[in-house]
């Protein structure tokens, strides 16, 4: 399909969705969750936190889809700067509940990332042969770096790494200036690459090569 | 001083393409971007190196497949049982248009001076209507009657009679009867079986009136006789 018959067929999809019509709704829901749901559910952390995430986006969705605007852009970005809003806010309050949780009074450990931190861990010192494959090493590395990011920086890495969105494209979504989001981008990596380092992955750049 | 201002401009640009690599790898640069890219990493050996970080990272992002989402059973179902919960309201797309929408709707699709005309036509009746209510009027033939509301047919006299004949009457005692009042039928019969007479005589009226109503009551076949007008 060319992406013309695409923008169109997006076009009448969210058209038809603003009418209420849930069949169109449906197509709408099968086509993009997949998609918005692992964006959401590399942004977040938990599992039942992205249900909740790709739940509130679709919902919101259903609510404004009459306010779509194709001039604006495509229509995944209009979905993606959703479902990046709807991410970040049930990201604030899991952290307001934890914070509101006596546990947090224990030294700042962040409790989502203790698994990942052992597996960081097996990744410097690896015990099993198996482990010093490059590839698998390095997947576990970075994976434990992305995961100690701040949300924002992962956003960004995210969105342009892995979702191979345009610069322009993530300003919409995270509804800042372009400007803002190279900048952005530049740290994240820069963040991202000593990371890397604290683990045994200096030669990241090189280590595909 | 020339130099530094050459070289603080180069850092410039050094920034701005070092910033751009990451969407020159994933190819969504404009044409000139792209080209600008290329032009500078010719000349600079920390770009190209950040080059190659910035591809190992897009290699390495797009090499994950572990967290492939998929909806959860009854994810869908849950969505739009929240929908109905929290927007219950529009359902619109099966429900055929209500009357005031037909009229409405219909209305829209009228030339504007074809409207005013309509207006004033349903102005008119409206008024029409009202006088007609308003207005004391002949009531409507509604299918029944009373003795009373029978109209004196116009060639009657003031000698006019209301008369109901009783049904196995013959013909001859009928003819027989009207001759000897002196009277003749004018009207009638009515749904009730009414019939209007009227009666001559030399004498005054009122006296030919009364002597034709014993005759007529004496009658065993005549069930009721009034005068049409009453004293």
């Amino acid at each position: 399909m060319s992406e013309l018959e695409t923008v169109t067929d997006d076009l009448e999809l969210i058209r038809a969705v603003a009418r209420q019509d849930r069949q169109a709704f449906k197509m709408l829901y099968d086509h993009y969750t997949p998609r918005i749901g692992r964006y959401l559910s590399r942004l977040l952390k938990r599992p039942q936190q992205v249900d909740e995430a790709v739940n509130d986006t679709m919902l919101a969705v259903w609510q404004n889809a009459g306010r779509f605007d194709p001039s604006q852009g495509r229509l995944s970005t209009w979905l993606f700067a959703i479902a990046h809003h709807k991410g970040l806010k049930v990201l604030r309050q899991a952290e307001r509940f934890r914070a509101e949780t006596p546990f947090d009074t224990l030294p700042s450990v962040d409790l989502d990332n203790v698994e990942e931190q052992n597996d960081a861990m097996q990744v410097i010192a690896p015990q099993n042969p198996e482990r010093t494959v490059l590839g698998w090493e390095l997947g576990q590395a970075l994976r434990w770096a992305l995961d100690r990011l701040s949300s924002e920086h992962r956003a960004v890495i995210e969105l342009t790494f892995g979702e191979d969105r345009s610069y322009p494209e993530i300003a919409v979504i995270l509804d800042c200036p372009v400007n803002t989001v190279k900048t952005r981008v530049f740290h994240a990596r820069k963040k991202l690459a000593q990371l890397l380092a604290q683990c045994g992955h200096a030669d990241f750049a090189t280590a595909r090569e | 001083m020339i130099a530094s201002t050459t070289d603080s401009s180069n850092a410039h640009v050094h920034m701005e393409i070092e910033e751009l690599l990451p969407w020159y790898v994933n190819e969504t640069l404009t044409s000139a971007e792209q080209r600008a890219v290329e032009q500078h990493l010719e000349q600079c050996p920390a770009c190209r190196e950040a080059l190659q970080e910035c591809r190992a990272l897009n290699l390495q992002l797009h090499a994950r497949v572990e967290e492939a989402w998929q909806p959860p059973a009854g994810h869908f179902d849950r969505l739009m049982a929240d929908i109905d919960r929290l927007m219950p309201s529009p359902t619109p797309v099966k429900t055929g248009p209500t009357l005031v929408q037909r009229i409405s709707d219909w209305l829209r699709g009228t030339p504007s001076p074809v409207r005013w005309t309509l207006a004033l036509e349903s102005l008119t009746v409206a008024a029409l209507v009202l006088v007609l209510i308003v207005t004391p009027a002949p009531l409507p033939d509604l299918g029944y009657e009373t003795l009373s509301s029978v109209k004196a047919p116009p060639a009657t006299t003031e000698s006019g009679l209301q008369v109901v004949f009783a049904a196995p009457m013959t013909v001859g005692e009928l003819q027989a009867l009207l001759q000897d009042i002196g009277g003749q039928i004018v009207a009638g019969p009515t749904s009730l079986g009414v019939y209007t007479v009227a009666v001559t005589g030399n004498e005054p009226l009122v006296a030919v009136r009364n002597r034709a109503l014993a005759t007529l009551r004496a009658h065993a076949q005549v069930r009721l006789a009034e005068p049409l007008q009453p004293d």
